[in-house]
């Protein structure tokens, strides 16, 4: 029985899953031909994700539940990059890799980030979302902190207000990137945030 | 009636009694969301009936309570600059200087906190003020940008940064984390905040090796 249970939950996260990737390229795809998440209906959504009512309500409660199901995953899986890409002692070319890498998987999840980073303040939406950099943010603040005990950042900085201040300002940077943004401007926005958070840590080298 | 609309505006006044009861419309509205009143609940009759004017001599200053939070947004960002330009003018800024006007800066941003939120949250539903708002920065980014490349020209900033790029960045470090962190009021945490902030611009723009 307790098995069953645990094959049942299993299933259900793994097919959870499986909606959110749909539903990630159905509200980009929509955001594209200039349907904004914001004024997409449920019904629109689940018809350009061909998924069935009943199955979308028995996962999701509402649309700001999808949402907030979406801008999570795919924060989870920025942070999961730049925490793989950078080990401790990472060089300034492994920084500028790690930002290609964040750029890239934004710019897939551009329309879903947008709505959720825009919400209005206040709203629970807006509070998720903060949340969510604030996760961001204690994960790189703690990598800060190994790194200035093992002396490579200079420790007359605070390393949790300097990770939410660094993160909050990628977050501005990367919703600035358009959809139709050149190769040379991701790169030029790669380049410029490795200088402003290598020069804060490590210094101009 | 229906009044005749008044363009938004700040500036153009005609006569001092204008615009002081101007300012008077700003400071009403100012007080009352930084008391933690909720912009929604605010009603143009309120504002009149405590300012002593008619509904009509209200529409003669502001078209809406909309406009009166963006004219009042456009003052608070224009005192931020204000203060920033303390920064930008002084070609020969040194760290502690940049601290004083940075933490200046966080001070002036946190007083005003609610006005900046009230208007973040009135661009969801507005595309003409937030197009107003995104020229407003887009204007702060420009004027960061020249003078970054004057920096540059003088030596005083590397000369291998993208002044532009870097300029957008920092003005949402500036916009963005500054909004973001100064919900937390204390004195203490204003501190870190523009301790941070320093040590992000300086070290950008600034420092040696």
């Amino acid at each position: 029985m307790a098995t069953r249970t645990r094959d049942t939950a299993a299933l259900r996260t793994r097919r959870k899953a499986e909606l959110l990737g749909k539903f990630l390229h159905a509200v980009e795809r929509l955001d594209l031909q200039g349907v904004g998440f914001g004024e997409a209906s449920v019904e629109t959504l689940i018809g350009e994700a061909g998924v069935s009512r009943a199955t979308f309500y028995s996962y999701f409660r509402d649309k700001n539940d999808l949402l907030r199901e979406l801008a999570e995953s795919s924060l989870t899986e920025m942070l999961d990059l730049w925490l793989e890409n950078l080990p401790g002692g990472a060089s300034k070319q492994q920084l500028s890799a790690a930002f290609d890498l964040i750029i890239a998987a934004y710019l897939s999840r551009r329309a879903v980030m947008v709505a959720a980073g825009e919400s209005p303040p206040g709203s629970e939406m807006a509070r998720e979302f903060e949340a969510l950099i604030v996760r961001s943010a204690d994960a790189f603040a703690r990598q800060i902190r190994t790194a200035q005990a093992e002396g490579r950042v200079p420790t007359d900085i605070d390393a949790r207000t300097t990770a939410l201040l660094l993160s909050w300002m990628c977050e501005r940077g990367l919703a600035r990137l358009t959809p139709d943004s050149s190769p040379d401007q991701r790169d030029m926005l790669a380049a410029c945030l490795t200088e402003v958070y290598w020069r804060t840590l490590r210094g101009k080298a | 009636m229906t009044p005749e609309p008044v363009p938004r505006r700040e500036i153009g006044r005609r006569t001092r009694r204008r615009d002081d009861m101007r300012d008077e419309l700003l400071a009403l509205m100012g007080n009352f969301l930084e008391s933690g009143g909720d912009f929604s609940d605010l009603t143009v009759e309120q504002l009149t009936r405590e300012a002593g004017i008619s509904r009509t001599q209200f529409y003669v200053y502001f078209e809406d309570k909309g406009d009166l939070l963006h004219s009042l947004y456009l003052r608070t960002v224009a005192d931020s600059v204000g203060t920033i330009d303390e920064w930008w003018n002084d070609s020969d800024i040194d760290r502690a200087r940049l601290r004083r006007v940075i933490g200046r800066f966080v001070r002036e941003r946190a007083r005003h906190i609610m006005v900046v939120r009230a208007v973040n949250d009135s661009v969801a539903s507005d595309a003409v003020a937030r197009r107003a708002i995104e020229s407003v920065r887009q204007r702060m980014s420009d004027r960061f940008t020249s003078v970054i490349e004057a920096g540059q020209q003088s030596g005083a900033v590397d000369s291998s940064l993208d002044a532009p790029g870097t300029a957008s960045l920092l003005e949402g470090l500036l916009v963005r984390g500054v909004e973001q962190l100064v919900v937390d009021s204390r004195p203490a945490h204003l501190r870190k905040v523009a301790d941070s902030m320093t040590a992000i611009l300086w070290r950008t723009l600034y420092a040696e090796a």
